[in-house]
């Protein structure tokens, strides 16, 4: 009895070897996972806005301004440039300006950088003399365009 | 009763003036849909004669409809890209691109997968071909006060793959120009291979002794802006690459010397003789560092593009 459960003991041993020197072997495999994430940008917080003047309105030489916040958010270096034409009523128009956080019409975050910040569009323009332009209501679209280059 | 009838009539005019006003309120000052969309930037590459499979993703962060066109791209003497929605080159990369849809009706939190091919047709030189995939707002005609609309543009960057032709590039009409009361130098560059590659560009000045008084890289206006170390400059693209002048040297004739390495090459060196008249470089007060924009023409001391020749 003795010699057989001194047998078992031995063989459940040499499993037990025979595993632990087995394992070792099987934790070599291995395997790289890989993920590219794309780029990604998010410009929100736009609204149309209204151009007001401190000038007596109307008036020669009046000027106007106005702005909007925006949020832009990217996961990499993108591009915000702004495009925009003079105030009309489809007849007259008058001479607008616009810009970017003050700063011209294009900008870029920062280089090899995510991005989460605030900026503003900003817009004016400035009445000619007083019959150079009809009174009434005038508009103008400005595109944003977020591009990766 | 009638006190109670008097009331409900009150309260219900009340609620048909707050209903006007913020329907009037919402009418003149809309809120722009907004959207974005992945990825920005989509690289391939394919084989002459061959089609290839392009997806991206629009993402509804608010209710609303969005249009998507196709647009040609064109470098700027800036070094920014232009892109042409009107003519969206039928020739190049965007007459070849086919989408699925123009138009997307989304819902907010939605998200809509855009499938397209582009066909490569045969005998399509190597090299790098550009287009861009603009996703904007249908904004059916908004109009009050200065309306905003958002676009997003999908760059498509095709590199066909092949025999490469030779780097070919030109550097010429090295000039002096001033902005703001400072004093800048520039050179218009052109990239006449058919691949896009990085210019670093370095300009060195000596004084009549052979003594290196100024070094600056020279880059476009868009490679300044962005902080990036070269110019990136496409195919067929003329672009003005810059630099700042020190703020006060003698008067007198300097060598100048440019070296450009283009796609990692080196390019002939550009020599040339500046003279700086008397008073020219006076300390201005301006100390600010940002790079202004500098036009591609309108020279005020231009240095004849014969007195830089290719060495």
């Amino acid at each position: 009895m003795k010699t057989i459960k001194a047998a078992l003991a031995l063989t459940a041993l040499v499993a037990a070897i025979g595993q632990a020197s087995a394992a070792p072997a099987l934790d070599q495999d291995s395997a790289t996972v890989y993920m590219d994430i794309g780029r990604y940008a998010s410009l929100t917080g736009l609204d149309d806005f209204r151009l007001t003047t401190s000038d007596p309105d109307g008036s020669a030489g009046a000027v106007y301004s106005g702005s909007d916040e925006f949020h832009l958010e990217s996961n990499a270096q993108v591009r915000v440039s702004l495009e925009g034409g003079d105030l009309s009523n489809g007849k007259d128009s008058v001479s607008t300006a616009y810009d970017m956080d003050g700063s011209g019409i294009v900008f870029d975050t920062a280089a090899d950088a995510v991005h989460d910040g605030k900026h503003t569009v900003s817009a004016s323009a400035k009445l000619g003399a007083i019959s150079a332009q009809k009174a009434g209501a005038y508009s103008s679209k400005i595109t944003l365009t977020v591009s990766a280059l | 009763m009638n006190a109670s009838h008097d009331l409900s009539s009150r309260l219900a005019r009340l609620l048909l003036v707050l209903a006007l006003v913020g329907t009037a309120f919402a009418a003149s000052l809309a809120t722009a849909a907004e959207f974005a969309v992945s990825p920005m930037l989509i690289e391939l590459d394919a084989a002459a004669d061959t089609t290839a499979p392009l997806r991206f993703n629009v993402f509804g962060k608010s209710a609303g409809r969005a249009r998507i066109r196709l647009a040609g791209m064109q470098q700027q003497a800036t070094g920014h890209m232009a892109f042409l929605p009107e003519s969206p080159d039928a020739g190049g990369l965007a007459g070849w691109i086919r989408l699925d849809r123009d138009t997307l009706v989304l819902r907010r939190d939605e998200t809509a997968t855009v499938e397209g091919s582009i066909s490569v047709p045969r005998r399509t030189p190597a090299g790098t071909y550009l287009a861009a995939i603009l996703v904007e707002e249908d904004d059916d005609g908004r109009q009050a006060g200065i309306v905003l609309n958002v676009r997003y543009a999908i760059i498509v960057s095709l590199h066909i793959g092949g025999a490469q032709s030779r780097v070919a590039t030109s550097f010429r009409e090295l000039r002096l120009e001033e902005q703001d009361e400072r004093t800048f130098i520039a050179a218009g560059f052109r990239n006449e291979g058919t691949r896009d590659d990085m210019l670093e560009s370095e300009l060195q000045l000596r004084d009549g002794n052979n003594r290196l008084v100024h070094r600056t890289p020279l880059k476009s206006q868009s490679a300044w802006q962005r902080a990036d170390a070269g110019s990136r400059v496409f195919p067929g693209a003329d672009i003005v690459v810059f630099g700042e002048m020190p703020r006060t040297l003698p008067a007198g004739d300097y060598q100048v010397t440019v070296r450009n390495r283009f796609g990692g090459r080196s390019q002939p060196v550009q020599r040339a003789t500046l003279n700086l008249p008397a008073g020219r470089f006076v300390a201005p007060a301006s100390t600010e560092s940002r790079p202004v924009r500098i036009p591609a023409t309108d020279a005020t001391a231009a240095i004849p593009s014969d007195a830089a020749p290719a060495l």
